[in-house]
Order: C-alpha cells, then structure tokens, then sequence
C-alpha cells in the first residue's frame, strides 16, 4: 500500500468531509439553518464511506457482486436518509424510538455478512437501535468535542482491528471515517473555542440544550444515525471476514464503546463540566477500546509464525 | 469302446483349446470404444501454483494445496479428458503465513464467502498425443469465466484394476475479470496471473489415505 494510496483513500474523505462539515458548524447564517448542523457530520461519514470504498473496490454493483459490497449502499442510503433525520431532530421520544427501530431493522435486514445467520443479523440491527437512542440521547445532552473525539477514536480502533483482520479496504474505510470525525472534532474544537455565538438550528430545544454554551454545537440526530448504523456495521463486517486473530470479543468491545458516552450524561454526572471530566467523558468510552486492543494484542493478536509484524507484511505485499 | 472314447475325448480337448484362443484373443483385442475411468485426484500430488507481477517488478508465486475433484478419462487417450476440480481457498500458501491471511481477505480470495474455487472442462480438442485443449468454467469469487488451456497428460501407469494419471495444465487469466481488482490500478501487483496446476489421479476402488 502506497503512501499516495492512504493518502487518496484517506485524504479524499477527509476534504469532502471538511468541506460539509466547517462551513455547517462555523459559519452563523449556514449554521442557524435547520438540519444542517444536524446532518453534516453524518453526511460527511456517509461520503466517507463511499468514497474510501470508491478509491480501493471502484464503483459498486447492484445487487451487490460481493456481501461486504453492501457498505456503500447502505452508506448511500445513510447520506440520503441523514438530513430527513436531522430535520426531525426533537420532535420527541416518538420519532427518536421510530428512527431507532427502522434503522435497526432495515440494517439488520440488508446487512447479511457471511456466518451471519438470522440471530446475527437481529443482533446487528438492536445494536443499531440501542446505539442510536443512546446517542441520539447524548448528542442532546452533550455538545462540543466530547461526541466528536469519542466517535474518532473507535472509528481508529476499528480500523486497527480490521489491519489485524488482514482486510486492508475496511482499515482504510474505518481509517476514512476517523479521519472524518477527526475534521469534526477539531471543527467542534474550533467552534467551541473561538466560534460564533449561534445556537445549532433543532425544532425542539430540552432545558438542558438551551443551558448549553450557543457556541457548542452538537453532532444531532442525523450525526447520531450515522455514527449509530457505520460502528456496528463496520463492527460486525469486520468480525464476518476476519481471516486474523481478531474475535468477537475485540469487535464487541470497540463496537459498544459509544455507547459509554451514556454513562456520562447520567442524572449526577451530566452537569460536571470542565477540562478533567471532558477527559472523565472520553476515558469512558476509550475503557472498552483500550481494552480490547490489550487483549488483541497481548494475546492472539500478532502471532510469531513468520517473524514479522503486519504492517511489514503489508509492506512487503503492497509495496515492495 | 475305448478308441471312440479316446476320439470323443479329443474333440472336447481341441473345443476347449479354441475357446480359451477365442476368449484370451477378445479379451487383448482392442475394443472399439474406448472406457473411460474416472480418476480421483490426490490431495497429496495435485497443487496449483499461480505467479503475479509485483510492483511491475519480480514476478511472486503462490500455491493452492488442497485440490480436489474427478478426471474422467480414458487411459489410451482416445478422448479429451473432463475435469471437475474444486481447490480450497483457505490452502493458499505463499510461505508467509500473514500473507495467506491477507490473499484469503475479501481484497483477494474472500475465502469466508467463497471458500472454493472450481473449474468444470465442458469440451477437448486434440492437439497431439497426450496433448489437449480444453475449454471449461472457472469460478472463482461468484464469477464463472470461461477458460481454455493446453493439457498435457503427463503420465499413465497402473493394471487392469487401478491406474494413476497425471495431467498439467498452464493457463493466464485476468484476475479482474472475476472481480479481484486490488492493486491493479495503481499498478502494485498485475492483472495477469498465470497457472501452473499439477494433478494426480487414481481409478480403481477408493483407498483410505
């Protein structure tokens, strides 16, 4: 694999990604327009999704030539469904439940990896659902880069697990989406620190949201429906190929890390504020991912059978 | 009495010399059509070895171990031998084990949806003794493409029971045809992988190895 080539698989995303999300989380009269904040992270991820699978597999056939080709589809599906998600956004427990079971379902329904029976498959989409209540919840609960740097680091995790899964175009896809939500971080950052004074343009606003700084923005439901259906797809995909060492284990705990986001925002918790328990926030969520990168790796993770690690397999397959 | 005994006796005796003749001169005569005897390849002496350019420099091999499967074939070549054979993905071995690994990811193999890759021969053309062109489906990743390839039978040695036979075929395909595509476009391992696959096959009665 090329320095060119993550560059391109990688880079590519990085800059559709910034383009969607920098002008919706910073400029005011962009911003205050409804869905847009709400859906430029999860549209950007979508993108991500596609253009990263673009770049390695070329452009995907329907119906699908091989299972996993069903990513771009469903992420096709993500970017279009994202806006009408965070159009909706607070319009109550009702439409965040309904949201919840469809994209459950319908995930569930057409994501059928190989050894995925139909347990694995309903699996997959409650996965989906509770994810998506949780951080859809969250995101409510929860502004600025908290959301944003949790999602980069398990979107890494993942990416390192499928490296150790030997399924080099699901790294660099997972890699996209890390870089993706990275923009989103440091834009969150940006905002957070120096941005305008305008608050992020939800149809419902909680009492919790309008004591939140109106320079904080949130990633909204269409960022929650995205971040809640690519996990424990990317999630589960990578368990359903792994020809590595990696088992369900180490896919489970980096798949449900964003659900420890949750803990956080729990009735005690939720109004401590400040540097240490921004830290306290993500620490929970890297608790699962740490500890499933231990396990892969103190344990079966790299094998000693040809005496070299896998990056210098990749190296020697890819690049000379 | 005794002498019309003795004559009868005689006639029996050359009755019984002329269709031991008969029978044993049938039984050597070459039949007109010719049996053809379905040969089941040996795991252990079959193997397919295939070769891809790497990074448009040296050219890298890699073999498939476990090769199963049938050849019907007759042992005085009178016929095209037909070929049913199915190789195990998870048998890919280049010498490095993590690359095995990384060729039975779905980039490559994608030996967890497709485990098997098969080839069916459908027709053989005579090009000369012992030397066959035969034209089949390969399927490999869900694709089935059809594919011709020269055949040389190698060898055949046996009795009237059992017999092994042996057959070499080297063919080029073009790996995205079956929609492997990694690496092409950017040039770091080719298109073209050529074929080199190696089979052995016993008739007979089925051995426990």
């Amino acid at each position: 694999m090329s320095f060119g080539q993550i560059l391109f698989t990688i880079g590519m995303p990085m800059l559709i990604g910034a383009i969607l999300i920098v002008p919706a989380w910073l400029v005011p009269r962009i911003r205050a327009l409804s869905g847009i904040a709400g859906s430029a992270l999860g549209v950007a991820l979508g993108m991500a999704l596609v253009v990263a699978f673009m770049a390695e597999a070329g452009v995907p056939s329907l119906p699908p030539a091989q299972k996993w080709h069903m990513l771009p589809i469903l992420a096709c599906g993500i970017v279009i469904l994202c806006p009408v998600v965070a159009i909706v956004d607070g319009s109550g427990e009702v439409g965040r439940w309904l949201i919840s079971i469809a994209s459950g379902g319908i995930i569930g329904w057409l994501a059928v990896f190989p050894g995925l029976d139909l347990l694995g498959q309903i699996l997959l989409g409650v996965w989906v659902g509770v994810s998506f209540m949780v951080i859809s919840w969250v995101s409510h609960r929860r502004r600025g880069v908290t959301v944003t740097l949790s999602i980069t680091l398990v979107f890494a995790a993942l990416s390192i697990l499928c490296m150790q899964a030997h399924f080099i175009t699901l790294t660099l896809i997972a890699g996209a989406l890390s870089a993706t939500s990275g923009i989103g971080f440091v834009t969150a950052f940006i905002s957070e620190r120096w941005g305008p004074e305008v608050p992020v343009a939800f149809a419902g606003f909680s009492t919790d949201d309008r004591e939140l700084p109106t320079r904080s923005l949130a990633i909204g439901w269409g960022g929650a429906f995205a971040v809640a259906s690519l996990v424990p797809l990317v999630a589960f995909c990578g368990w359903a190929y792994n020809v590595g060492d990696v088992n369900w284990v180490h896919w489970g705990l980096v798949a449900g890390a964003p659900l420890m986001l949750g803990i956080g925002e729990l009735p005690g918790l939720h109004h401590r504020d400040g540097f240490w328990w921004f830290l306290v926030r993500v620490g929970l969520v890297a608790i699962p991912i740490v500890l499933s990168l231990v396990l892969l790796f103190s344990g079966a993770g790299l094998d000693s059978d040809s005496g070299s690690t896998d990056q210098d397999h990749m190296y020697y397959m890819n690049q000379g | 009495m005794s002498v019309h005994n003795n004559r009868f006796a005689g006639v029996l005796l050359i009755i019984g010399f002329l269709v031991a003749g008969l029978s044993l001169a049938f039984s050597q005569s070459p039949s007109t059509e010719s049996k053809s005897e379905t040969f089941r390849l040996d795991p252990v002496h079959s193997m397919v070895l295939f070769r891809v350019h790497h990074q448009g420099a040296g050219q890298f091999w890699g073999r498939f171990n476990d090769v199963a499967g049938t050849v019907l074939y007759p042992r005085d070549d009178s016929s095209a031998p037909v070929f049913d054979v199915e190789v195990e993905v998870s048998s890919v071995d280049t010498g490095t084990a993590k690359l095995d690994r990384t060729l039975m990811s779905p980039d490559f193999f994608n030996g967890p949806e497709y485990p098997k890759i098969t080839f069916r021969s459908s027709a053989g053309e005579r090009v000369g003794e012992g030397l066959w062109k035969v034209t089949g489906d390969l399927t490999m990743l869900g694709e089935t493409r059809p594919v011709t390839s020269m055949i040389e039978v190698t060898g055949v040695r046996g009795n009237p029971v059992v017999a092994k036979a042996g057959w070499e075929a080297v063919l080029t395909i073009d790996r995205t045809d079956f929609g492997m595509d990694w690496g092409v476009e950017n040039d770091s391992l080719g298109d073209e992988v050529r074929l080199v696959i190696g089979l052995e096959g016993e008739s007979g009665p089925p051995v426990k190895r």
